[in-house]
């Protein structure tokens, strides 16, 4: 009994101890600095969501103040073929995402597990491609398409995105490699597999959180490209979502209203694919593999 | 790791062929074909008919031109050195305060790191519109709130005025860009060894001197990497000056992003567009190269 | 196909004059062996000799530079490691960590499309045998160290190869289960009378468990052959200083009229060695201790082990050449005490090239002790 008591109060004790070492002041000092990270980080991002259902006369100044909530500048973006934008956006992204995804998993597994000639010339490429300025390639690409007859065409824009995203993916996908053991793959040649069986027996399973976040990764930088986009799709109907964001911005007036809901509904895709695999881009990048 | 056979060889080149096939084809093709462009006349509207070779004429105009040196300084300096800068000293000091010992026992870690995720999410393009719509002229809450307390009698045109078009779009680039640094930073923190620390207190060490013995030499090359991928990247955007200024007041913030772009769709002047963006490019390959020795071949060097 | 092996007059393994060379590095040269069916053959040889790439030479993960690989009758030096038909435990046993112990050891026959039936029967029997019925459903990371070792040996039986291949499977355990391990790889290779390769870097492991060691070092084959021909004729002093522990004593000196004389040793009597400089071999086990001022020399005693039924006494020559000796029960004995030490046959003593490091083979006269 006492034995426990005597316990109790030295950790009690320490507790006390620990709390001691921070005075009042800088608790109080800390707690004003995290309000103003939460908020300077924040609010910009509460601003898209809160304005966007806010009438757009409001947000100038002119109509009524206070809390009005109107879906209004959805109906509006709607009827100004967003959900066309939208629906580009994710036939593009998505058919990009699985080629470039499969294709790069196929190249970064011969990467990391097979010796062959040139290897640092490859990677060497790739991360030179990698830190290439794409505005840049621009002009030689527009001109290039056109001579193609490939402007307003939806493949040749997803021959780009597969190829931009191709060399990080593959970056990022020999790491997730390295971090499985080459025995895995010896046993499996052991046990009598092909080359294509051990890829698809044992290393496509096991890398598969890995091909999740490369795949997201790719998908998000796809869904917000702007370059290429306005390079080669220049039809309202065929463009997506980042430019029909653009289009918003009169020359002008600017209806900030629809503005916000076209910016709100371009992000939330974005926030919700990136929250659950951000831990897995944040290792992968201290270790400098990602494009930001 | 497998050796490498003759009836390997299939394998191998069947597996690497989409990639490379496909990336050496857009890259490179444009690559060649934009240095040639660079030694012609060659116009938007004369397309069809070619270019005439007019040898490095290109390129002695853009370098006694002053306002090409301008695009360059605009680029280095401000959109590059000042925004990296900025945000490699505040995104490791905020990562310092979020793995603080005090931050922890406040339970407030999660709730910052969470915070910090929604720029990091936010497309680029998206946080310049919001941003646009901050600073605006007439409209913006940052002027609002400022007449409204009386700091300011005139609304600031913070995007059109040459003395605050540079650090708006720099906060636009902060905002945007500052929490990858602290998420990294704040990962790395986590992987100094506990026991480095106790170490540290046994010998008798003050917190100054445990952060530059233990806390900074670890965090150092993990900063080191994210601080050259942020100067390539800035380097290379367009999308934050462009949507932000589109290069204005006049071409007071133009870079050289936005010069490639706008001598090639606006003066139609391709053969002086090529120029400056084989121009950009060799900058680019500089670091490039740099990010290639010091990191990628430390990372991969086994494979290699 | 599986009773041939038994009957077959072909050696299970034969190495001609392999080589494996990465870029400009010799990995192995020119190693030619042969290994009976049904042998246990040990590879042994410190870290960096080359024995794991010997042992990936064999299994196929590894292409030869030059030379043959023949398994049974076949030549399967292009062979790749699924057609070579051998298994393999890995150091990190390998298991597949997205398998159940039944899909782990059931994968290499599903591969193979052998039906269903038969490889219930075969992993059953092989769970069996190594008491892992209970595991059958769990996933690598559910179990321990040992039962991982033993799914790892299971899904090798399951497979019915003709040669097992075994790349220190015992490194990753700890001394106990070690010891215990050893004794059912003995067993296993007892029942199974399959022909096994056991690469290890532990001399312990390889004298009890194999018929037959290879000894490596820098890519050669430093001597073949039994534990006891290892033991008691090494080929050269690297080999002796390998097999034994503790490690053989070296002393340098020369003979000279039949009699060794260093700095602080003389043995005399030795008139089956020719004459000339040369090292001295004896193991700790072949030296005793000795009254005071007689036997071959004096020690300054530095440290003594007492491990129960017996002491190792650790100690140094007048010019410092370390001596270790083992002694049945214990001794009384502090540091820096000087102690005179003597051989217990001149029979156990080996003396070795300077040179070369070639053990000096004595004239076959009849040894006679002076």
């Amino acid at each position: 009994m006492t034995d426990v008591a005597i316990n109790r109060s030295t950790v009690k004790r320490r507790k006390r101890g620990l709390a001691r070492k921070h005075s009042p002041v800088k608790t109080a000092a800390a707690l004003v600095l995290a309000a103003l990270l939460v908020f300077f980080f924040a609010s910009p991002v509460v601003w898209i969501y809160w304005a966007s259902f806010k009438p757009s006369a409001s947000l100038i100044g002119t109509g009524t103040q206070g809390l009005v909530f109107t879906f209004e500048n959805y109906k509006n973006v709607w009827k100004n073929d967003f959900g066309r934008f939208m629906f580009n956006s994710l036939f593009i992204c998505g058919i990009s995402v699985i080629i470039s995804t499969s294709v790069a998993v196929c190249a970064s597994y011969v990467l990391s597990r097979y010796r062959f000639a040139y290897k640092k010339w490859l990677f060497g490429f790739l991360v030179l491609t990698q830190t290439f300025p794409w505005i840049v390639m621009m002009t030689p690409l527009f001109i290039m398409f056109a001579n193609l007859d490939l402007i307003n065409n939806h493949f040749a824009l997803m021959f780009c995105y597969v190829t931009i995203t191709l060399p990080f993916s593959i970056y990022l996908m020999v790491g997730y490699l390295e971090a499985l053991p080459r025995d895995l793959d010896e046993a499996a040649l052991m046990d009598g597999c092909s080359r294509f069986q051990t890829l698809r027996h044992i290393i496509l399973p096991l890398l598969a959180p890995g091909i999740v976040a490369t795949a997201t990764y790719s998908f998000l930088l796809m869904w917000t490209e702007f370059l290429l986009a306005i390079a080669l799709l220049t039809k309202t109907s065929l463009k997506t979502l980042p430019l029909g964001l653009a289009l918003f911005f009169g020359e002008e007036t600017v209806d900030w209203g629809a503005v916000m809901a076209a910016s709100a509904l371009t992000t939330l895709p974005a926030l919700l694919l990136f929250l659950p695999v951000q831990s897995r881009l944040v290792a992968g990048l201290s270790a400098g593999s990602v494009k930001g | 790791m497998l050796s490498y056979s003759k009836d390997q060889r299939k394998f191998v080149l069947l597996m690497l062929l989409p990639a490379f096939g496909m990336t050496a084809a857009f890259f490179l093709w444009p690559t060649i074909y934009n240095i040639k462009n660079s030694f012609t006349d060659l116009s938007l509207l004369g397309l069809r008919d070619g270019g005439r070779w007019i040898g490095l004429d290109n390129y002695i105009e853009l370098f006694n031109d002053s306002d090409f040196k301008k695009v360059v300084f605009n680029t280095l300096f401000w959109l590059t050195f000042v925004s990296v800068s900025i945000r490699l000293v505040l995104g490791f000091a905020i990562a310092l305060f979020i793995e603080s010992q005090l931050v922890r026992r406040l339970r407030l870690t999660v709730p910052l790191r969470m915070a910090a995720l929604l720029p990091w999410a936010t497309p680029d393009i998206v946080a310049v519109t919001v941003w646009k719509q901050i600073f605006d002229g007439r409209t913006g809450a940052i002027n609002n709130k400022l007449v409204e307390w009386g700091f300011i009698d005139q609304p600031i045109v913070f995007l059109g005025d040459p003395s605050y078009v540079w650090p708006s779009v720099i906060t636009i680039i902060v905002w945007n860009g500052l929490p990858i640094i602290v998420l990294t930073m704040a990962a790395a923190l986590q992987t100094v060894p506990r026991d480095l620390y106790e170490a540290a207190d046994i010998d008798g060490a003050n917190s100054w001197i445990k952060f530059w013995h233990v806390t900074f030499p670890h965090a150092l090359p993990a900063l080191a990497v994210l601080g050259l991928l942020t100067t390539i990247w800035t380097f290379n955007n367009f999308i934050y000056v462009w949507m932000s200024t589109s290069a204005g007041p006049g071409t007071f913030s133009n870079v050289l992003a936005t010069e490639v772009y706008l001598q090639a769709f606006v003066n139609f002047k391709l053969g002086l567009s090529s120029a400056i963006g084989t121009f950009m490019a060799a900058l680019a390959l500089v670091f490039g190269i740099i990010y290639f020795r010091y990191v990628v071949t430390k990372r991969f060097g086994g494979l290699m | 196909m599986e009773s041939a092996i038994l009957t077959s007059k072909y050696p299970a393994l034969e190495l001609k004059n392999v080589e494996k060379r990465f870029d400009s590095f010799v990995a192995l040269q020119g190693l030619s062996f042969s290994v009976p069916q049904g042998a246990f053959v040990a590879i042994v040889g410190p870290s960096g000799c080359g024995k794991s790439t010997l042992l990936r030479l064999i299994a196929g993960l590894e292409a030869t530079t030059d030379g043959e690989i023949w398994l049974d009758s076949e030549d399967v030096t292009e062979a790749s490691a699924g057609e070579r038909g051998l298994a393999m435990v890995f150091q990190s046993y390998a298991l597949y960590p997205h398998k159940t112990v039944r899909e782990n050891m059931a994968f290499s026959l599903k591969i193979a499309k052998r039906p269903k039936a038969e490889i219930e029967s075969r992993v059953a029997e092989a769970a069996r045998a190594l008491q892992l019925e209970a595991l059958l459903d769990r996933l690598p990371k559910q179990l321990s160290g040992g039962q991982r070792q033993r799914v790892a040996i299971g899904r090798a039986i399951v497979r019915k190869p003709k040669v097992f291949l075994f790349d220190e499977p015992l490194s990753n355990l700890d001394a106990a289960l070690r010891a215990e391990t050893r004794v059912e790889l003995a067993e296993l290779h007892q029942r199974l009378a399959a022909t096994m390769i056991y690469v290890t870097h532990d001399q312990v492991e390889a004298m009890t468990l194999a018929d037959q060691i290879i000894i490596l070092n820098a890519g050669e084959i430093q001597q073949m052959g039994t534990p006891k021909e290892l033991y008691s004729e090494p080929k050269n002093a690297f080999v002796a200083g390998f097999i034994g522990s503790p490690k053989m004593n070296f002393v340098s000196g020369a003979i000279r009229d039949a009699t060794f004389e260093s700095a602080d040793l003389s043995i005399s009597g030795l008139g089956q060695f020719a004459s000339g400089a040369s090292t001295l071999g004896v193991r700790p086990e072949s030296l005793m201790l000795a009254e005071k001022d007689k036997g071959i020399g004096q020690i300054e005693v530095s440290i003594v082990e007492y491990l129960g039924d017996e002491s190792v006494i650790h100690g140094r020559l007048g010019d410092g050449t370390p001596i270790i000796l083992r002694e049945k029960g214990s001794v009384e004995f502090n540091t820096g005490d000087r102690v005179s030490i003597d051989i217990e046959s001149i029979d156990a003593l080996h003396f070795f090239s300077p040179e070369s490091g070639e053990r000096i083979v004595p004239s076959p006269k009849s040894p006679s002790r002076g």
